[in-house]
């Protein structure tokens, strides 16, 4: 897949890299913010990704990828500033708010978007999401925690064990 | 990479400075739910009920819960022990990095997300769903739930409330599983002994850490000296050390006293605890991690002896001492020391008052003279003088006496040649405040204790007779001295020392308390009775805290 040959794309335009979804859509995107994937550095590192070969994407779907890129794209130029000591306050208000809005989404697509983003390794996204799913369960009770992950009701075994151990924690249930 | 954006989304990923939720903590209810119910309290009923009401379908096994919880035998404690309590506070202002519990280690950026085993690699598929830990009837509606790794990121930025991980824990076996493992914060105290009921979190349902998970056995010949920046401070003279408890993370530190204290000549009045962190911005509450320092005074016949233990060197430092000013005469300290800015100031009861001050970063120790004429004790008085003193802003000192119902205020006042007077300041008539009634008691109200926080700056907790506890805000700064009352429930912590403080022979108990606002005090409420018992509860009440019906 490497092709060391290739360049390192540092000449002029901003190097591009195709990424293959799962469904064989393919993204072309600027190669920076591509290596926000820690998986995916290393082989555009070493060239891969460029031409018509482009990187095969298996366990991602072509939504979930226009998803992850649509957040590599806004926070690239941030990253290639170096953990941008020289940020603005503005550019950092607006990426808060770029990531408020973009984890505003549906539970099954913010599902697709946390495997992704462990699979690919984005560090900023993966933290966002388990950021957003921790809000979905605070200050909820075990059982709505329950419903509002989609588990099904507990079995009668679970709810015994349950209800065995609300014997230490109880208070926390109240 | 992605470096940039890590700062952000750890950031959203960090809990506010008031995760409870800023102005909610008016009343927190836990004079009737006091947590300790099932432990503390007679009837072995009254733990039952609660549970029963409160977890409705779950009775049946809360009440072999309440059950299974050991009652304390309060009469199997010593009487100065049996009385005393402290409240905890995770304040919200506390919790900013801390619940109670250590920091919530939250992964650092360059951490996050990354687990032990080894990152997917691209192309292996589904390769996500056979590393889950997890036994198959427990998993989650989505793959993403399913693994422990992607699922401790989840848990570890709930708020770090006392409730989060708990109920995290209810949730089902895995997710129980998970918490409890040694990564995540100690958020679950566990229940092993309810010995001693001594703490009690003020912390609104459902972060409300019942009291018999704050527990310690104190052993024989414990003696609490003092209690401040989430640490209690335990001296054990036949054990030759003191004894640095966190109740929050149930840390125990022991230090050998030094050796001029083991003397047995020497007695050890009081002493103090405080966190020692240098952090610029560091807000005393959540301190757990932090250096402490120990201060001990004592008096051997011949000199009054300070000595400061620093957990950073871990050592005692040298003796600092004054000559004992009467021979054959014996002194007592009326209270635990209060922190003026860098010194502590204990009240010393000899032939006469004096306070005692000790400059924590000179090691110097000096007496002061209280005002000259509030303390006679040939006077005839209607009712007994009490005294207190109190900081101010800026490091200085207040002296405060009650006399039945008026509080004088003395300011300390400093000229240019560096003597310092004592100005009377401020006269309130407290019966024209509170709704006392005058009795024919001696001491109608109680004072007894004022805070130290710069939160609660010039407040007193005052006892009525009808058992009320009240803070009295003072305020010196306006031309017109005001005055309001605070809500004791915004209190973080507070120490009850020594016997009940209603029951005879406790005229000089006292009532200490460190705090720390959730929201900003409320202003116009009266006498709030949060803190009631009838006084023919008082002599078997370990707390005076009860339900009010």
């Amino acid at each position: 897949m490497a092709a060391p040959e290739s360049g390192d794309g540092n000449n002029g335009a901003a190097r591009m890299v195709t990424l293959i979804s799962s469904d064989n859509t393919r993204f072309e995107v600027e190669a920076a913010a591509a290596s926000l994937s820690q998986t995916l550095q290393l082989t555009i590192l070493d060239g891969g990704g460029g031409g018509g070969d482009g990187i095969p994407l298996p366990n991602v779907d072509s939504a979930t990828l226009s998803k992850v890129l649509e957040y590599c794209i806004k926070h690239a130029p941030a990253a290639a500033n170096g953990g941008a000591p020289n940020a603005t306050a503005v550019d950092r208000a607006e990426l808060e708010r770029f990531d408020n809005e973009f984890v505003n989404i549906d539970q099954s697509v913010l599902y697709s978007l946390i495997m992704a983003a462990h699979n690919l390794e984005i560090e900023g996204l993966q933290s966002l999401v388990a950021k957003k799913v921790a809000d979905m369960i605070k200050g909820k009770s075990p059982m709505e925690i329950r419903r509002t992950l989609g588990f099904p009701d507990p079995t009668p075994e679970e709810q015994a064990e349950m209800n065995a151990h609300m014997l230490e924690y109880g208070w926390a249930y109240e | 990479m992605a470096l940039d954006a890590i700062p952000a989304a750890t950031r959203a990923g960090l809990p506010g400075p008031h995760p409870g939720g800023g102005g909610a903590w008016q009343a927190p209810s836990w004079t009737p739910s006091l947590p300790s119910a099932g432990v503390s309290s007679p009837p072995p009923s009254s733990g039952r009920r609660r549970v029963d009401e409160q977890v409705g379908r779950f009775d049946e096994a809360a009440t072999r819960g309440a059950d299974a919880i050991p009652a304390v035998r309060f009469s199997d404690l010593s009487i100065d022990l049996r009385h005393c309590i402290l409240m905890l506070l995770p304040l919200a202002s506390d919790l900013k990095p801390g619940h109670p519990s250590p920091p919530p280690r939250l992964p650092q950026p360059g951490e996050v997300m990354s687990s032990p085993n080894a990152p997917p690699q691209m192309g292996e598929d589904s390769e996500m769903s056979r590393r889950v830990h997890s036994t198959s009837t427990e998993l989650g509606p989505a793959p993403a739930l399913d693994d422990d790794n992607l699922l401790a990121e989840f848990l570890l930025r709930l708020p770090p409330l006392p409730s989060s991980l708990p109920r995290a824990s209810l949730v089902c076996k895995r997710w129980r599983r998970l918490v409890s493992e040694p990564h995540f914060p100690p958020a679950l105290p566990d229940n092993s002994s309810g010995d001693i009921t001594r703490f009690i979190s003020t912390l609104d349902s459902p972060d409300c850490i019942p009291a018999a998970n704050f527990s310690l056995q104190l052993a024989e010949h414990d003696t609490i000296l003092d209690c401040r920046h989430g640490l209690v401070l335990i001296l054990n003279r036949s054990k030759e050390h003191v004894h640095i408890w966190d109740p929050v993370t149930r840390n125990h530190r022991y230090v050998a006293l030094s050796p001029a204290f083991n003397d047995v000549r020497m007695f050890v009045m009081g002493g103090i605890v405080l966190c020692a962190a240098k952090d610029q911005g560091h807000v005393h509450g959540a301190c757990h991690s932090n250096p402490f320092k120990v201060v001990l005074v004592g008096e051997n016949g011949v000199r009054f002896c300070f000595s400061v233990y620093s957990s950073d060197t871990g050592a005692w430092g040298n003796i600092s001492s004054l000559p004992w000013p009467l021979l054959n005469m014996r002194a007592f300290l009326q209270n635990s020391g209060i922190l003026i800015g860098n010194s502590v100031c204990w009240l010393v009861i000899m032939e006469r008052v004096k306070i005692l001050q000790f400059d924590l970063d000179e090691q110097i120790l000096v007496f002061m003279d209280i005002p000259s004429n509030v303390y006679d004790l040939n006077a005839c008085h209607r009712y007994i003088p009490q005294k207190l003193i109190m900081p101010v802003d800026g490091g200085g000192i207040n002296f405060i006496v009650l006399e039945g119902f008026t509080v004088c205020v003395w300011k300390r006042m400093s000229s240019d040649t560096g003597d310092a007077s004592w100005m009377l300041g401020n006269t309130f008539e407290l019966s024209n405040l509170l709704s006392l009634r005058p009795s024919g008691h001696d001491m109608p109200v109680l004072m007894l204790a004022s805070s130290e926080d710069e939160d609660l700056n010039g407040t007193l907790a005052l006892l009525d007779y009808c058992v009320t506890l009240v803070m009295l805000t003072v305020q010196f700064s306006s031309d017109h001295p005001g005055f309001c009352f605070s809500d004791v429930a915004m209190i973080a912590s507070w120490f009850v020392e020594g016997n009940d403080v209603r029951s005879e022979g406790a005229r000089g108990a006292a009532l200490r308390f460190r705090t720390r606002l959730h929201s900003p005090r409320l202003m116009e409420t009266p006498a709030i009775p949060l803190v009631r018992f009838s006084s023919s509860q008082v002599s078997h009440r370990p707390t005076g805290f009860s339900d009010q019906g």
